[in-house]
């Protein structure tokens, strides 16, 4: 696997499971920092990138 | 100190999850187990290589990073042991040593959540279900005022 997406996607949702488990007891609590932790990762690399890639040019 | 919670802690250091396993949290252990297992196979997988201490040249990041790594326990020295077999020259080696890094750092929380959950300094059960626990338990401590009257009692008939 060297896809850099795919190695970013697996990270982070290896990740956001690890500390939702971690740190939540209930399912639904879980799901909800499941989803914060991931999104914050993944979404917030892909932004981040983004607006450098702009800066770059 | 509590026995209980060193046995959890020396189980977690050995492997992910064997501390959680001890601790009677087995759905838990097993998805520790996997996440971290994932991370490091897979940073191993990716070419990626572990930090070790002799490999530092003497600097205190690359010390610190390989005190991290060695957090996944038997993982990490099975991996030293079979070799690693990772690539500086590949495209995916700075991503396969961040896996490993990171696979031993959870290692190392869940060291010391083995630790928390032993001494009671988490809390084992639902926020709900300890509400309802605590409102029963409130309910039964407050002293009746009246003695209990059957409810068909007929009354003094009016003289």
């Amino acid at each position: 696997m060297k896809s850099h997406l795919a190695l970013m996607f697996l990270y982070a949702a290896c990740t956001a499971a690890f500390f939702a488990l971690l740190w939540r007891d209930e399912r639904r609590e879980r799901v909800r920092m499941f989803l914060i932790i991931f999104c914050s990762l993944f979404l917030g690399a892909i932004a981040i990138g983004w607006a450098m890639y702009g800066w770059a040019r | 100190m509590k026995r209980r919670a060193l046995v959890a802690m020396a189980l977690a250091v050995l492997a992910p999850g064997a501390g959680h396993f001890y601790l009677g949290r087995r759905a838990r252990a097993l998805a520790f187990f996997l996440i971290v297992g994932t991370m490091f196979a897979t940073g191993l997988s990716i070419d990626g290589t572990l930090y070790t201490v002799a490999g530092s040249g003497g600097q205190i990041l690359p010390r610190l990073a390989a005190l991290a790594s060695m957090g996944s326990g038997l993982l990490y020295f099975a991996g030293l042991f079979f070799g690693s077999g990772g690539s500086i020259w590949s495209a995916t080696y700075e991503y396969g040593r961040t896996f490993t890094l990171t696979a031993g750092l959870m290692n190392l929380l869940l060291i010391l959540d083995c630790w928390d959950l032993a001494n009671g300094a988490l809390a084992t059960e639902p926020v709900d279900a300890q509400e309802k626990e605590s409102s029963a338990s409130r309910d039964a401590e407050i002293p009746a005022t009246e003695p209990a009257r059957p409810f068909d009692e007929p009354g003094e008939p009016p003289a």
